[in-house]
């Protein structure tokens, strides 16, 4: 029998009532005693009272996401007048026709990058008015997210959960190459690429491990344009400056890093073998950029005892202390325009970023790893409390790399930025003009970095030009 | 009672009786049989073709009403796209080296098949599995196969001392790459030359031998031309697949157009434009949509022209 109160849209992901028994402990024993307690947080003031149907497209409850299960489950608990029906995924195709038909949901979780995509289209509905009636404290979020949410000075959006990427290093790779990987300083480019070149390995003519990947071509340009002092779009978005000469310098100097290890073909070639995120986890890549979750992910789950370390790429020639580069990314809840309950939709949005759900989510988490055999790791929530709440009352240190990296994020997190180009409502479209007319172009020697990304600028601006 | 209206009613379907709508039974009967798939094709085929055309010439992303800007977008594509050449270029390419390999390769294994004395039932299954397989899992299949890296097919060249192409990242290799894939999916096309080479009378073959043809000339004289009305439908419903290609490339190149763009092909840069993420240019993509309508159109129009000097149907005498 399914549960009574949520419904789930996929029959593969209906909850059972054998599945409610087999959950993880924790949470279902912390879900029975913290409703009571979260709604007082999450509802701050006296707003109406939630009742009705609540239709939320995108958020994953599968088992295998115990923060999300749980969170939703103690929502139903604290709200039991509203029916939750949640619909695991859906893409642009779906929310495009609902949008043209009417027949949006309440709540939508989406990546944050297309706020501009959709808010500019008329999809969105702003939360500026719910955020001030309920006096929605905002400062807790992280700038980087709370500005990807906001477009044409209104916030549509609230953040509910991050990514930022920083270099990872196989210690003891390195070391068998004769680098000292106790004073690593990622402010010099120039060395991270010569690392690269020793670090790659072949057996003959297979190439067997990748030096340093820098993944401008997984569209991560935009880092180390920001991080050359690049920029990539003027304040209001209306013009594009991707051939800017900072970027132009840190593209030449991308390809060269690549070309000093055989070649962006030779790369993917390799990288065509990768698979489920591994690569660094199995040693087919010495030095990479990546999101935090590869930690708890790959690296956890493949080679928790690997020897690696976890350092933030800095400003080119800015010094081992210099600033921290990043960007960030990540979902946030919206309501669309046309929702026919908003009300529970803000209620359900509110809930779900007081600290004490995250916490709720936090130990679900933790038990269902542990169940697992596999530590626990905080997950960056775009909320700084609530991050800082998971390391302080949750987190176990489980060895050196794990622990510097799990303080690191949050730091990195406070001095992130966006992708520019999310300020525009054609952001997808410049992301793959960058990455097909700037970047691979570049990479593969058809062009030179200065024309490449003349002809994206060139691109670029008339995409802008034609919204 | 119910015998004597069905034989009136047949008695005036005989004699032509109308009804006050001019119309025989017969024909009303007729056209109510018909109505269900008149009415979807309507609904799910006529409209949102014609709608398509509009949109063509509209500036719309399906949220906000259609706005009218004429010949902007065909224009755009024609002057300011420089993808949209390149989708062409790549698509017609593609069609080049598939269309002529997928038929030959499918006649040859069909003659292979036709001339087997013992387990034609094995091997004409072994060689029509492929296509049974879904479209996605066959383009993974290829990938790892072609893997430039560490692929079987690489691994096979480098142990012969052959050179081994880098099939999946270089642009030169995209195409070739898929050709290879969907040539291996030949299977329908297959079964349609070995039930038309069965066909093949068996004394036309008699006579040609009696008459001192060998086996080359038996097959340019008498299979060739019996079985070109198969080679002919084959030819024009692979150009038409080979214009239309999608699948593969979405899934081999990562919904991507591969390096350099080198496997965007039209169907797939018209995906990106309608339901790309910051794209949603419906009339963008409606105009693309008709214009290779259009060329599948003239392209097949030509080749049922120049079908007259080379079909053979038997009905038709000789």
């Amino acid at each position: 029998m399914d549960h009574p109160l949520i419904r789930f849209a996929p029959a593969h992901a209906r909850l059972t009532r054998r599945g409610l028994i087999a959950r993880s402990a924790a949470a279902a024993s912390t879900a029975f005693v913290a409703p009571a307690v979260i709604r007082s947080a999450g509802a701050q003031d006296a707003t109406p009272a939630a009742s009705g149907t609540l239709v939320e497209w995108g958020f994953g409850t599968a088992e295998t996401n115990p923060m999300a299960r749980s969170r939703v489950e103690a929502f139903q608990k604290a709200f039991p007048d509203v029916q939750l029906q949640v619909v695991e995924s859906f893409d642009e195709q779906k929310l495009l026709t609902a949008a043209a038909s009417s027949t949006v949901p309440d709540a939508i979780w989406l990546s944050r990058f297309e706020t501009a995509t959709w808010a500019a289209r008329g999809v969105l509905q702003p939360l500026t008015e719910f955020v001030q009636r309920d006096s929605f404290d905002t400062s807790i979020f992280y700038d980087a997210a709370i500005q990807e949410s906001t477009w044409n000075g209104e916030l549509y959006g609230i953040p509910g959960g991050m990514d930022v990427r920083a270099l990872f290093f196989n210690l003891d790779a390195l070391k068998e190459a004769g680098i000292d990987g106790s004073s690593l300083d990622t402010s010099d480019w120039d060395a991270l690429s010569d690392m690269g070149s020793k670090l790659v390995q072949k057996d003959g003519d297979v190439l067997k491990r990748w030096g340093f990947d820098h993944k401008v071509q997984a569209k991560n340009f935009w880092l180390w344009g920001n991080g050359n002092g690049g920029h990539f779009m003027n304040d209001d978005a209306t013009e594009a400056t991707f051939n800017d000469g900072k970027n132009v310098e840190a593209l030449e100097w991308a390809v060269k890093a690549y070309d000093a290890q055989g070649g962006y073909q030779a790369y993917q070639g390799l990288a065509t073998t990768w698979q489920g995120d591994e690569q660094f986890a199995r040693g087919q890549v010495a030095i990479t950029l990546y999101e935090q979750w590869m930690m708890s992910g790959p690296i956890a789950t493949v080679a928790p005892d690997m020897n690696f370390v976890v350092l933030p790429v800095r400003e080119k020639g800015s010094g081992k202390d210099g600033r921290m580069v990043s960007f960030t990314g990540g979902n946030s809840w919206y309501i669309p325009k046309g929702a026919k309950n908003p009300d529970a939709a803000w209620e359900f949005i509110k809930f779900m970023h007081s600290d004490a759900t995250w916490k709720l989510g936090a130990e679900a988490t933790k038990a269902y790893r542990k169940q697992q055999g596999r530590p626990y790791i905080p997950s960056l929530t775009g909320s700084k409390t609530a991050d800082q709440l998971q390391i302080d009352e949750l987190y176990e240190p489980i060895a050196g790399p794990f622990d510097d990296a799990v303080k690191l994020f949050p730091q990195i997190l406070e001095q992130s930025q966006n992708r520019e180009i999310g300020k525009s409502p054609v952001a997808g479209q410049l992301e793959d003009i960058m990455a097909d007319t700037g970047v691979s172009p570049a990479l593969s020697g058809e062009s030179a970095p200065q024309d490449a990304l003349d002809q994206a600028n060139s691109d670029a601006q008339d995409a802008i030009d034609s919204f | 009672m119910a015998n004597i209206a069905v034989e009136e009613r047949i008695h005036a379907a005989r004699s032509g009786r109308r009804t006050r709508f001019g119309l025989s039974d017969e024909t009303r009967a007729g056209w109510l049989a018909i109505a269900p798939w008149l009415v979807g094709f309507a609904i799910f085929t006529a409209f949102p073709f014609l709608a398509s055309l509009y949109f063509s010439f509209t500036k719309y992303d399906v949220i906000n009403p259609p706005q009218w800007i004429g010949l902007d977008n065909y224009q755009r594509l024609f002057t300011h796209d420089r993808l949209f050449p390149l989708a062409i270029r790549n698509t017609f390419i593609y069609a080049l080296m598939y269309v002529p390999l997928h038929l030959v390769a499918s006649l040859s294994v069909a003659l292979l098949l036709n001339e087997a004395r013992h387990a034609r039932g094995v091997f004409r299954t072994a060689f029509y599995l492929p296509s049974m397989t879904p479209a996605v899992a066959t383009a993974y299949l290829w990938v790892w196969m072609l893997n430039p890296n560490d692929g079987l097919i690489n691994r096979t060249l480098r142990w012969l001392h052959l050179p081994a192409p880098a099939w999946t990242v270089d642009p030169f290799w995209t195409k070739p790459t898929i050709v290879i894939s969907q040539v291996w999916m030949m299977g329908s096309a297959m079964i349609l030359f070995l039930a038309a080479l069965q066909g093949v009378p068996k004394d036309l073959y008699e006579a040609a031998t009696l008459d001192g043809a060998g086996r080359w000339e038996r097959f340019r004289s008498v299979t060739l031309p019996m079985i070109s009305g198969v080679t002919f439908f084959l030819a024009t419903v692979s150009i038409i697949a080979s214009l239309n290609v999608f699948t593969q490339g979405y899934v081999m190149f990562d919904k991507d157009g591969g390096p350099q763009n080198s496997a965007l092909f039209i169907v797939m840069y018209l995906f990106k434009r309608a339901f790309g993420s910051g794209y949603f240019q419906m009339g963008y993509a409606s105009a693309i949509a008709w214009i290779l309508f259009l060329m599948i159109l003239v392209i097949t129009v030509i080749q049922f022209r120049l079908s007259k000097r080379w079909v053979y149907y038997e009905h038709e005498g000789g």
